[in-house]
């Protein structure tokens, strides 16, 4: 790939641009791209971390951050074993929502994203899309398809119905398929979707463009216009950060005044459409401390179907309490820890155990 | 794990103050919300009274002051200062559009095998909120009518109350307190840098842990502070610290494996703990 100097983000612009303009091209007169001529992706990441300069070495991946003349966009050049990897440029102006864009490999980028965001306590957060907010994301747009990804891990039971189903469904019986899956009993429970396909056309010139989502906000584009990429991205974002928004406004926060004490906020709960048969396996499950949940807790049982975990949240180091019965999950999450961990629990519990459960924020409403 | 009643109590009529999936909202519903915890209060004589919640409900211009009794005993020196508690006491401390016209109830809660010793104690000169394990019934009569409609009629409970809003206090066991303390352990490790020294200072430790702790007063706080002591000391002497939070902290990969083991080693210090195997050691 021939490398062109960014320094701005008008640079960056017209280079993402003219790829990918020159890759739908390719895409739709030969159905294929040749080695180097890489689709443009976006990766969003979400970050507590003060600077970009404090990002750490992640195992046998090298950081160099090189500066722009806009001090809100940087260039990250990523070595693996000394040898240049992949490069990304890193849109930091929203500084929670980091955004990534690569014209690099995907899978070297896949590998090395997940390896940087999943390193230990380092600040660094993916956004979370669990399966309700991406069926939203759809109606954005035109629907193209879904992928679909589901995989038991917490109850190990000779038992269960569905271990694990993946599935990619492009095309417009998709979304009919998907209702038919969701009405089999041994398959409702398992119909998580890891990711969507939609089709924006921005005006009547035709220009558009086809995004693959996944539920973990990378975002693939094709089209004819790089500002409708940037568009939807910054759309999803947007929707990620009021959900998260309404989240965080629920977190649990006291005050200590001359008076006496006060105590603001109440736990959001998961509902379970898939009732929990086995508390003590699910949390053992659950707070295993390694992937996909990444918590760490102490369990204890309060009655006989009513259980209480102390966690911390391996990504972030905050703390949260949280309470199970077989029907619902009720988490207490303390002011200032961050509202991605609920929403990466839920993402995760519906990928990994009920792909129905939900999210109810202030004893009622639905998120 | 069992939470002591006290704080049992606190935290349940705390939940009916809020949207609590899995819990009533009754008092919520009335417009109430929790405007103090412990607030300090003078009655009509001047003297201080301390109870366990201040709820008011702007809606109906109401305040609801709770004492919390989770035993059998009561101090009746306590009980002679609440009942001096006049709208006057707690005028200015609640959140109303219009505290001129603002009344108050004073009630106290507890549980249904207490009531018989309560209203020895109490006789009928206060309301009571009776929790059992099932529902909530009240006792006695409120002067705000629309408490006492809410109540006419028992509340079903569902067995799984609140237990996170107040997550404990100096009257629960060690064992409830070291689960905090834990958890504020393995926190505290994950923040740290590789090169920095762990230290677990106990007043820092109940900082984070306990959210009342700035304000409260010197006797709970030694008897807190002495749980707190027990607990790092046996992670200490078990070589917990060592073995396997040195080890978390400042690491940039995965390291699942020490946190598991940390995780079974304290699972068999809380059996300790509550089995009183090492009485002599927790104090």
């Amino acid at each position: 790939m021939k490398c062109v100097a960014i320094e701005t983000r008008r640079d960056l612009y017209e280079l993402l641009e003219s790829r990918m303009r020159k890759t739908y091209e390719k895409l739709k007169e030969e159905q294929e791209l040749e080695a180097g001529e890489n689709l443009l992706k976006t990766y969003v990441i979400e970050s507590n971390l003060d600077s970009i300069a404090l990002l750490q070495k992640v195992d046998e991946f090298q950081i160099k951050i090189e500066r722009t003349k806009d001090e809100t966009l940087y260039i990250m050049k990523v070595q693996k074993d000394g040898k240049p990897h992949s490069t990304f440029y890193v849109d930091i102006s929203d500084p929670r929502f980091w955004i990534l864009h690569t014209l690099s490999r995907s899978e070297r980028t896949d590998q090395f994203i997940s390896k940087f965001v999943f390193a230990i306590s380092n600040n660094l957060d993916f956004p979370w899309f669990d399966t309700y907010f991406l069926e939203d994301l759809v109606k954005n747009g035109i629907f193209r398809g879904f992928t679909l990804k589901f995989e038991e891990k917490i109850m190990d039971d000779e038992k269960i119905p569905v271990k694990s189903l993946s599935m990619r469904l492009w095309g417009e019986a998709a979304s009919r398929i998907l209702d038919v899956l969701r009405r089999d009993v041994n398959l409702k429970y398992s119909t998580a979707l890891s990711g969507v396909g939609l089709k924006h056309i921005f005006d009547s010139n035709g220009d558009f463009v086809i995004e693959d989502i996944t539920y973990n906000a990378k975002f693939t584009a094709r089209g004819t216009t790089v500002d409708g990429h940037l568009f939807i991205v910054r759309k999803v974002i947007g929707e990620y950060k009021r959900k998260l928004k309404t989240i965080e406004q629920n977190s649990i926060k006291y005050e200590i005044l001359d008076l006496g004490y006060k105590i603001l906020g109440e736990p959001v709960a998961i509902l379970f459409r898939k009732e929990i048969e086995n508390l003590d396996k699910f949390l053992d499950g659950l707070l295993s401390s390694t992937r996909p949940f990444r918590l760490w807790g102490l369990k204890k049982q309060i009655s006989k179907n009513y259980y209480k975990a102390v966690c911390v949240d391996l990504h972030t180091a905050h703390k949260l309490t949280i309470e199970v019965t077989p029907e619902w999950m009720r988490i207490y999450l303390p002011y200032g820890a961050c509202g991605n961990t609920v929403l990466r629990l839920l993402t995760n519990i519906q990928q990994y155990y009920d792909s129905e459960a939900m999210l109810m924020v202030g004893g009622d409403e639905i998120i | 794990m069992k939470l002591s009643n006290h704080t049992l109590l606190i935290n349940m009529i705390i939940g009916l103050c809020k949207r609590t999936y899995g819990w009533p909202s009754t008092l919520k519903d009335l417009g109430y919300d929790v405007d103090w915890i412990e607030p300090k209060l003078i009655n009509s004589e001047g003297r201080k009274v301390i109870p366990d919640l201040m709820l008011t409900s702007n809606k109906f211009l109401h305040s609801l002051v709770v004492e919390c009794k989770g035993g059998k005993t009561l101090d009746k020196d306590q009980i002679d200062r609440l009942s001096k508690l006049t709208v006057d006491s707690v005028r200015d401390k609640a959140s109303v559009y219009n505290a001129r016209r603002l009344s108050l109830d004073v009630c106290f809660a507890s549980f249904k095998d207490y009531l018989g010793h309560i209203l020895q104690l109490l006789g009928e000169s206060f309301p009571i909120l009776v929790f059992s394990d099932t529902e909530l019934k009240k006792h006695g009569k409120f002067k705000s009518r629309h408490l006492e409609n809410a109540l006419s009629n028992s509340i079903s409970l569902g067995g799984s109350p609140p237990t996170g809003y107040v997550p404990f206090t100096d009257e629960d066991d060690i064992d409830v307190v070291a689960m905090y303390v834990i958890q504020e352990l393995v926190s505290m490790a994950l923040k740290s840098k590789k090169d920095d020294e762990l230290k677990f200072d106990v007043d820092e430790v109940l900082s984070k842990i306990f959210p009342f702790w700035e304000r409260t007063d010197e006797g709970a706080k030694k008897k807190l502070r002495n749980k707190v002591d027990s607990v790092i000391r046996q992670i200490i002497l078990r070589k917990l610290k060592h073995r396997y939070l040195e080890k978390i902290k400042g690491r940039p990969t995965w390291v699942a494996k020490p946190l598991q083991a940390f995780k079974a080693e304290c699972e068999k210090l809380l059996k300790d703990i509550k089995e009183q195997k090492r009485l002599e050691h927790f104090g």
